[in-house]
């Protein structure tokens, strides 16, 4: 009997340790004039994180880096920031997709570094500090900004007739003639377990949905543009031209190596997830930019992205982000990590592998003038509550047990309703 | 002095043993378990219980230093009322309607028949069918993962060639899919209650039935069933408390369909909230609510167990 009481304790008590932990959180300690070498934590879980440190730790005795991995996906890793830092165990400076980094500050988990990061400002594209300021305070620097582009067969879509598409009536026609000629293939697909995908797509039509009013967050989910996004994606869904498998787990590469699916529209770390997991038409694929509303103006977005942020209670917030400004300025090193660089840099280094996969095409060159392109995005302060709300959501569009445009109106009143609940100001649009 | 009750194996007092003071012995046994029953578990509870009744609230916009509120019942209130935590409860109810009464069933049939030594080798059927039971509930599921995931199944892909199409993920399919690994996994366990208890029966009774001409089947159901009924209401109970708790097998299969989403079982919805949202004080009111429930249905069955043994 204690057997099938202690399995359900063990996740009581995983509950309770967190919350036992959270009661011996203390206040950040003033900390002495620094002398020697000083110390910096920092979480990371990307690979070649460890090489990194250690290159930095060799080149500057004076300040040295000890990287911890944060495994888990960047909601597990948001969540387990908290814990740590309740339990007074946190980092100095994580890695951080941007879609968190407002719920991380309004749960007082990061520090408040506009002046330790002024002087690197101009490095940088000027748009990506949007994911690390708000109401003029900054609480990291930009590393990474997921410029939306589109991965495509090529060959394939020669052999089926198709002009790669520009706007997205072509791809709409397009979608249509795949169906026709390829019965069992979809030129694209739309993640049914995640939200981040539909996000960005409407993040290239819409005004950003949330912003800062002067004291005040403004929400603006449901708004025409979104509902335009929606409305054709809804369209392609009705028609059977999606393909509606789980993004995030194999069977969304199984799909593309057996060419069920002939396109991706997809942030720029997709190039080089599509290159190690893909097996089907390598050399065949394309990378070239996402199709845009009016046929004028070519409009990209941005597509999860990431910064390197200072956590409250770092107790040596200038050398932190000394060594935040270097992972993400280097070229080598951005580009070891993985990211598409939201500094500026002189030249983008291209990955082998990458560019023999996509037939020789300079995917980071492409993607560089893409990045020029990204419109402005603001995420919310309780975003990490409305993104199972809107996985859950996409489950249900595939399912067909609700429409995109109910999920918007759901959205917004989460949205609010979730702001309100923490006491946050919010004014609806 | 004690007297065993009937079949159940369990032990009664019918009086009163004369009160004692406590021997060091027994103060050198207790007094670690005290201590660690105290640190984790009573508590834990305790502050989970003063946090559920507090809110933390930021102004502005919320970037400045955060209040700790206290706030009353009004977490409580908003668990309450909240669809979508009735949602999961009805899911888990309806869950443990169809778990139980199979699970149950089919562990009764298999203890009977090993009780009857109409199998060869009674050791040998019983280990093999508890041994699912070694195996942690984690590892069971992603086996049964495995074999649900239309693109890497075997028996899905069994199913499609021979015109079946059946989707073990779907919307209407995945609740029963979750049911299959709780009762592959549990079964065995309920087993060796079930054959410990057969164990217990006087086999004079059994002998008399035999000679009065009962058939193995008779007896199973006349005379063996009802003995070990306290057997079958502690299991019961049991599995009552662990549906409740209903945790694993959806999180591990929210992985690979969306028909499980984050909030699809309490327990789901419990940790989604503390730690997705970070919001330990509703996540602390919610698992006080499920503890609530689980209490509640263990007293109703305590009553129900013991009026039926009263006016047996």
């Amino acid at each position: 009997m204690t057997i099938r009481i202690k399995r359900a304790a063990t996740a009581t008590a995983a509950v309770a340790a967190a919350v036992l932990l959270a009661s011996c959180s203390t206040g950040t300690d003033e900390s002495p004039v620094d002398e020697g070498p000083v110390t910096i934590a920092w979480w990371s879980g990307l690979a070649g994180s460890d090489d990194i440190a250690a290159q930095w730790n060799a080149e500057h005795p004076d300040i040295q880096v000890e990287h911890s991995d944060a495994p888990g996906s960047w909601q597990d890793q948001a969540a387990k920031l908290t814990a740590a830092l309740k339990a007074g165990e946190a980092p100095c400076v994580a890695m951080m997709e941007n879609p968190f980094i407002p719920s991380l500050a309004v749960a007082g988990a990061l520090l408040d570094v506009t002046d330790e990061v002024a002087e690197f400002q101009g490095d940088y594209i000027e748009r990506t500090w949007d994911a690390v300021t708000f109401g003029g305070q900054a609480f990291g620097v930009p590393q990474g900004t997921g410029p939306m582009a589109m991965f495509y067969r090529a060959d394939r879509l020669e052999e089926l007739g198709i002009d790669v598409p520009t706007t997205w009536d072509e791809f709409y026609e397009a979608s249509k003639t795949v169906a026709e000629k390829a019965p069992g293939t979809y030129l694209t697909g739309m993640g049914a377990d995640d939200g981040g995908g539909f996000v960005s797509l409407a993040a290239q039509h819409s005004d950003p949905w949330f912003g800062i009013d002067g004291d005040s967050w403004v929400v603006d989910i449901d708004n025409e543009a979104t509902r335009d996004v929606a409305d054709y994606w809804q369209k392609l869904r009705d028609e059977g031209l999606l393909n509606l498998t789980n993004r995030w787990d194999p069977t969304f590469y199984n799909d593309l190596s057996e060419g069920r699916q002939l396109a991706v529209i997809g942030g720029s770390w997709q190039a080089d997830l599509i290159a190690d997991n893909v097996t089907g038409g390598a050399g065949s694929w394309a990378v070239a930019p996402m199709p845009s509303w009016d046929g004028g103006q070519q409009v990209s977005a941005p597509n999860g992205g990431s910064s390197v942020i200072a956590i409250a209670g770092c107790e040596h917030p200038a050398q932190a982000m000394e060594f935040a400004h270097f992972i993400t300025s280097d070229a080598d090193t951005t580009i070891a990590l993985g990211g598409f660089p939201a500094a500026t840099l002189d030249s983008i280094p291209e990955r082998d592998a990458t560019v023999d996969f996509f037939g020789g095409q300079q995917v980071n060159q492409e993607i560089a003038r893409i990045a020029e392109t990204v419109a402005p995005w603001t995420w919310s302060p309780t975003w990490n509550e409305t993104k199972p709300v809107f996985d859950d959501g996409m489950g249900g569009f595939k399912d067909q047990n609700g429409t995109l445009r109910e999920l918007l109106t759901k959205l917004q009143k989460q949205q609010v309703d979730s702001m309100t609940a923490a006491g946050v100001s919010v004014t609806e649009k | 002095m004690t007297t065993l009750t009937r079949g159940a194996g369990r032990v009664t007092r019918s009086a009163p043993r004369p009160r004692s003071a406590p021997r060091p012995a027994l103060l050198i046994l207790a007094g670690p378990f005290a201590i660690l029953f105290l640190a984790v578990y009573v508590v834990p509870l305790v502050y989970a219980m003063q946090r559920s009744l507090f809110q933390v609230r930021s102004s502005g916009l919320g970037f400045g230093p955060s209040e700790d509120v206290f706030v009353g019942f009004a977490n409580y209130a908003s668990v309450l009322a909240d669809a979508a935590f009735w949602a999961a409860v009805g899911r888990v109810f309806l869950y443990g309607v169809i778990q139980i009464p199979v699970m149950l069933v089919l562990a009764m049939l298999i203890a009977l028949l090993i009780d009857s030594r109409a199998v060869w080798r009674p050791t040998v059927f019983r280990l093999t069918t508890f041994l699912p039971y070694a195996v942690p509930g984690i590892v069971a599921t992603l086996l049964w993962t495995y074999l649900y995931v239309p693109q890497l199944s075997p028996i899905v892909k069994g199913l499609h060639a021979i015109g079946w199409q059946v989707d073990l993920l779907g919307q209407q399919t995945v609740l029963l899919s979750v049911a299959n690994i709780a009762i592959w996994s549990w079964t065995g366990y309920n087993v060796v209650i079930y054959t410990a208890a057969l164990q217990a029966i006087p086999q004079d009774l059994v002998e008399a039935a035999r000679i009065d001409g009962a058939s193995e089947a008779g007896i199973a159901v006349r005379i063996k069933v009802p003995l070990i009924r306290g057997s079958v209401g502690l299991t019961a109970l049991l599995s009552m408390i662990g549906t409740v708790q209903l945790f694993n097998e959806p999180y591990i299969l929210k992985t690979v369909t969306t028909a499980v989403s984050s909030d699809w079982t309490p327990m789901m919805m419990a940790l989604n909230t503390t730690f997705g949202a970070n919001d330990f004080e509703r996540g602390s009111a919610i698992s006080i609510v499920i503890a609530l429930i689980a209490g509640v249905l263990a007293v109703i069955y305590q009553l129900a167990s013991t009026r039926s043994e009263r006016s047996a």
